[in-house]
């Protein structure tokens, strides 16, 4: 059988202070699996992403998550990183005056460190890059920019998948990637998501979206649909149209 | 002693005596004598104005107390303790002052073509410079207050710089340590017939309550460019005036950048006049305080005439309790249609202490101007160090990206790298991230 790379059982979890929005959430992610998350919005699907990546806005008041048999929430936002951990987020900041490939750099370095190897030298990062930018669409010149300064939306995306393809992750989080992306774009992130895979096989990732059409791209091996803080449903991909036709009070009744 | 100068006769209060001796001292200064009628005037507003106070607006935020007290002396020639291990990585030509004192074995400018640099007080190199040294006090006599009136006064030497084609870029640097101090330089610098000239000036100090106070006069004529990057690290518990004046005849460029680092009390004025039309100024500060240290600019900027542009940005990240002021004064004369003329002043506080104030001042009599200034305050943004920690890095190195970014567009108008480096070479990260925390 293979290797649990993600395992989130019985995760409750509230806005720090306020109410709660995970009520039980139970996943688990082998490796090499791609998971679909549904669900209308207010359903928690953003909380769950950004409790996975670390954000300190949420307090988990029961369950557990391990990641790679490690406890995940023990540990610091840049340590969940530097094990293979990584969240494209939905809205993503910008960075004035702080230059696209030196943060790229700065953050793949970092990683590498972590794990004991040397940093990248600049010849070699600024080659593997290029490679990568060029097969997202992400034009040399916006890595010379501030990051996410004056970026369209789409623009920010594509540029979430580039440092997932750079930051090279055992598992990524695609927090609503494809909203507000014409087919296209949705086709390069596709592209980046399946170059990943192709490197290695065992990588994971998590899809977490309102609409099909980017797990009809991306072909998830489980989906699951979130209402109301838990997974009300979990199937196979064939459970991403039913729930498009039926509608998510389907799920919730089904 | 002095026959020319009749302050003999002058009764300098008690928060004033120590003038008594140094002012006979500088009065008999190589080639004083020529300015004898400016330093009578200076040292009679000297004694008329008095030590401002926080009463006064202009410097409410400034405790001159420490310094008023003090029986300020002549600095002595501190070149035996000098570090003068700051020098190492400042280039030639550069000319380095000791507590105010030219330092010749630290120096050295040769010749250059299109260029020449003298000093008062130093005969020899006065040869043809005269017509140059005629325009000393011009532009700083249309202005009078304390510490312009005490340079006036008291000051022992003027430093010429005259350029007429290029001069690539000299090096000034002034190291302080004469604690209990008066260090009062004076400089004055014409750049003509479509001249440019390249200046860096680094303040380096770490002496105990002394009071350095400059003056610097700057004649821009037409169609001429200067680029004057500085840098301030004084000691701790020392008061840094620097006044400079400047004067741009039509279509001159000015591009002023004032980098502070360190110091106990750092106040730079700039009193830009464009006298011409399609002239550029722009004024930039970035300062980065700690402790108890203020960093307090005043800009004004005069637009006489039509269709020049100007900018102020300034830039501060301030911890423990330290503060930043920024008066940043445009004035539009009825003449100077089509002016632009913008100011913002953004300030980072890494600490409940610290503080940052602006006091915007607008002056507009002409019509169709273009004119805007703005403001911001804030911490470091936790939702940016977030996105940076979930890409693995550390939040220290976050903190730090953060605010070099916020630092940059300043420090991209610096040309001289080696003031550049200087800066960002400072204690920010050690200093600066424990006290963000």
């Amino acid at each position: 059988m293979a290797k649990t790379v993600l395992r989130i059982a019985g995760l409750h979890a509230r806005v720090k202070g306020g109410s709660e929005i995970l009520k039980g959430v139970d996943i688990e992610v082998c490796e090499g699996e791609i998971h679909g998350i549904m669900g209308p919005n207010g359903a928690g699907k953003s909380t769950l992403a950004n409790i996975l990546i670390g954000k300190d806005d949420y307090e988990v008041t029961e369950g557990v998550v391990e990641f790679l048999g490690e406890d995940l929430l023990s540990m610091s936002p840049e340590e969940r990183a530097q094990k293979g951990l990584f969240l494209a987020f939905q809205y993503p900041v910008e960075l004035p005056g702080v230059v696209g490939s030196y943060f790229i750099r700065t953050a793949l370095n970092s990683i590498r460190k972590a794990k004991g190897l040397k940093p990248l030298g600049l010849r070699e990062f600024n080659k593997m890059i290029s490679e990568k930018a060029s097969l997202l669409g992400v034009k040399e010149e916006m890595l010379k920019r501030s990051v996410n300064e004056g970026f369209s939306g789409g623009e920010k995306k594509r540029y979430e998948v580039l440092q997932m393809a750079m930051l090279d992750p055992i598992f990524a989080v695609l927090d609503e990637t494809d909203s507000g992306l014409d087919v296209d774009a949705l086709k390069v992130i596709a592209e980046g998501v399946n170059v990943l895979r192709k490197s290695d096989p065992r990588k994971c990732f998590l899809m977490i979206t309102h609409y099909q059409r980017v797990l009809d791209l991306i072909l998830p091996d489980k989906v699951h649909v979130m209402v109301d803080g838990k997974i009300v449903k979990s199937g196979d991909r064939g459970l991403a149209s039913e729930v498009e036709d039926k509608g998510y009070e389907w799920a919730v009744g089904g | 002693m002095n026959g020319l100068l009749e302050v003999d006769g002058m009764n300098f209060p008690e928060s004033l005596k120590w003038c008594e001796e140094y002012i006979d001292v500088a009065a008999s200064a190589a080639g004083a004598q020529r300015f004898g009628k400016e330093r009578e005037k200076a040292a009679k507003s000297l004694i008329s104005l008095g030590w401002p106070t926080k009463k006064d607006e202009l410097w409410r935020y400034t405790d001159l107390g420490p310094y008023q007290s003090k029986n300020l002396s002549l600095p002595v020639n501190g070149a035996g303790q000098i570090k003068t291990e700051l020098l190492d990585k400042i280039p030639f030509p550069r000319m380095v002052f000791i507590n105010g004192i030219y330092s010749d074995i630290h120096s050295d400018c040769a010749a250059f073509n299109g260029a020449s640099v003298f000093r008062l007080g130093d005969p020899a190199s006065l040869y043809n410079c005269s017509a140059a040294l005629d325009k000393a006090f011009q532009l700083s006599n249309a202005k009078e207050s304390f510490f312009l009136s005490m340079n006036g006064a008291l000051f022992t030497d003027i430093l010429g710089i005259v350029v007429t084609d290029s001069l690539e870029r000299l090096h000034i640097v002034h190291l302080n340590n004469s604690s209990g101090a008066a260090i009062l330089p004076r400089m004055l610098i014409i750049v003509d017939g479509g001249g440019k000239l390249g200046l860096s000036e680094y303040y380096f100090g770490e002496g105990e309550g002394y009071v350095f106070n400059e003056v610097t006069e700057l004649f821009i004529g037409e169609g001429a460019q200067v680029e004057l990057s500085s840098i301030v690290d004084e000691g701790s518990a020392s008061f840094h005036i620097s006044q400079i004046f400047v004067e741009q005849q039509s279509s001159a460029n000015l591009s002023l950048n004032l980098l502070c680092k360190g110091g106990g009390s750092v106040r730079q004025e700039s009193y830009i006049s464009l006298e011409g039309e399609h002239c550029k100024a722009q004024v930039r500060g970035l300062s980065v305080m700690e402790s108890s240290a203020l960093s307090d600019n005043l800009v004004e900027m005069k637009h006489s005439k039509p269709n020049s542009r100007s900018s102020q940005k300034f830039k501060g990240v301030y911890s423990g309790s330290s503060a930043g002021v920024f008066r940043g004064t445009i004035i539009v004369e009825k003449e100077a249609i089509g002016t632009e003329a913008y100011q913002s002043h953004d300030s980072i506080l890494l600490t409940d202490t610290a503080s940052a104030t602006t006091l915007p001042h607008l002056k507009i009599w002409a019509d169709e101007v273009k004119c805007s200034h703005g403001a911001t305050v804030g911490q470091l943004d936790d939702e940016s160090i977030f996105y940076l920690r979930s890409r693995g890095i550390a939040e220290d190195e976050a903190r730090k990206i953060l605010l070099n970014g916020f630092m940059k567009d300043v420090l991209d108008e610096v040309e001289c790298s080696v003031v550049k480096d200087n800066f960002v070479a400072c204690k920010l990260e050690q200093s600066l991230l424990s006290g963000g925390k």
